[in-house]
């Protein structure tokens, strides 16, 4: 569960500043975020990631504050790739689960779930820069869930997609929600967000509605 | 190791040492039979294994440069990659450290017994110098790959995505090789007894240049241990 009260970040850098009054989102739910281009989606998404440091008000994530809370528990689906690109999935994945501590038969069961909503296995091989848009995308978003997180946050979760592609990401959205993961999600595209998610809301000039 | 084959995947880097290899390769033939044989007195030996001790700061010097140029400020990109991880900052500075270490080691290490054997240089043929030669090496390898590795996380800014800036660069060769010319001629001139004491030819170390020697180790440990926290704290508090 995710709970926002009175959360203001400010961006002297970019002369910006995020303000969320209210918002609670309860676990098994997805929460969606829409706004045009510059409206703040990313750098809300990262504050609730924790990645970019002091914020005034609150933000709980499962009954303990953002700053304090071990970041295993949170899932971040950034809109660039963060990942190495000279690596594989396989071995990028093994890497981030060694450094979760969590062992790498991890990776094969993740993946037999993943694949049978949407099917990753035959670029597992693949280095990681050689794939496109889209299955770079299918790729960020299982190396986001691979420790489990209680919630997931995403930027731009329609990047790269095409039709057939929304459809395998909406399966597997809607299972890890099932899982009972939190989820906010934020997007431009209002009509394929509104999909789903349970909850949605507003942001313009970094606020939100 | 997850970290060494992160580097090497790197291909600027894996041609940069493969040419590194080639020159080490070309570097050993040239010393076999340059000593003529029968006698060798260990005044030449020493003389000989110093030339070989400079041209192992090479590999070291070249290592240590090629990581932070090609890997570690490409490696800025993933900078939001180790504020996801738990502990992520100190673990990325550390692993690359670790890993850094182990490449500069490996290679220098193998060099140096390889050039020692190549050039039939009998006096340095132990298993003791090996030990000592390693032992000693991982102490200098440790805190300049700390140094190179925090230089690059606290002054790269990541945001050229094509490599460091040619100012940088240079700064930072002009400093390491200053501070490895500087430190091999304190070698030379304070404890010209280490190489006679491991090669067998002193039985006892002299208590002076043993204290020189734990006082050095304790600066380079601690200037690393100062440097790798602050590099952490740098990446701890970047925002993405």
């Amino acid at each position: 569960m995710i709970k926002i009260k009175d959360l203001k970040k400010d961006f002297p850098k970019y002369g910006f500043s995020i303000e969320c009054r209210h918002l609670s989102v309860e676990s098994g739910t997805a929460a969606g975020i829409y706004g045009p281009a510059g409206s703040g989606k990313t750098l809300f998404t990262k504050t609730l990631a924790g990645l970019t440091g002091s914020y005034s008000g609150s933000v709980e994530i499962a009954s303990t504050e953002l700053k304090n809370t071990y970041r295993r528990k949170i899932g971040y689906l950034p809109f660039r790739n963060v990942l190495y690109g000279n690596l594989t999935l396989k071995e990028m994945s093994h890497y981030l689960l060694g450094q979760y501590k969590l062992k790498r038969e991890e990776f094969d069961l993740k993946l037999d779930w993943f694949s049978s909503l949407w099917n990753i296995s035959q670029f597992t091989n693949r280095r990681i820069a050689s794939l496109t848009d889209g299955q770079l995308q299918s790729v960020k978003f299982f190396t986001s869930l691979l420790h489990s997180p209680t919630v997931l946050i995403i930027d731009e979760p329609f990047n790269g997609l095409g039709t057939e592609s929304t459809d395998s990401f909406s399966a597997v959205f809607d299972d890890i929600r099932k899982k009972q993961v939190t989820v906010i999600a934020a997007s431009a595209n209002f009509d394929l967000l509104e999909k789903i998610v349970q909850i949605s809301t507003q942001i313009s000039n970094g606020k939100i509605e | 190791m997850k970290e060494i084959r992160i580097f090497f995947r790197n291909r600027t880097v894996s041609v940069t040492v493969i040419f590194m290899i080639i020159l080490e390769i070309t570097v050993i033939i040239k010393s076999v039979n340059v000593i003529p044989d029968g006698s060798v007195s260990p005044f030449f030996s020493f003389s000989f294994f110093q030339k070989h001790l400079i041209l192992m700061f090479f590999p070291c010097l070249l290592i240590n440069i090629l990581i932070m140029a090609f890997s570690v400020t490409a490696e800025r990109q993933n900078g939001m990659l180790s504020k996801l991880l738990p502990y992520g900052e100190s673990l990325m500075v550390r692993n690359k450290t670790a890993a850094a270490t182990v490449i500069s080691l490996f290679f220098s290490v193998l060099y140096v017994i390889s050039a020692v054997i190549a050039s039939g240089l009998k006096t340095y043929l132990s298993f003791k110098f090996a030990v000592f030669l390693t032992a000693s090496y991982i102490f200098v390898f440790y805190a300049l790959s700390s140094f190179s590795v925090s230089f690059a996380f606290m002054y790269y800014h990541g945001d050229n995505d094509y490599g460091p800036e040619l100012k940088q660069m240079l700064i930072y060769i002009f400093i390491v090789s200053a501070a490895v010319s500087s430190f091999y001629y304190f070698i030379s001139e304070n404890m010209i007894y280490f190489y006679e004491f491991i090669t067998g030819y002193r039985r006892v170390y002299p208590n002076a240049e043993f204290i020189l020697f734990m006082v050095l180790t304790f600066i380079f440990m601690t200037g690393a241990r100062i440097m790798l926290k602050k590099a952490e704290k740098k990446l701890y508090e970047e925002q993405y």
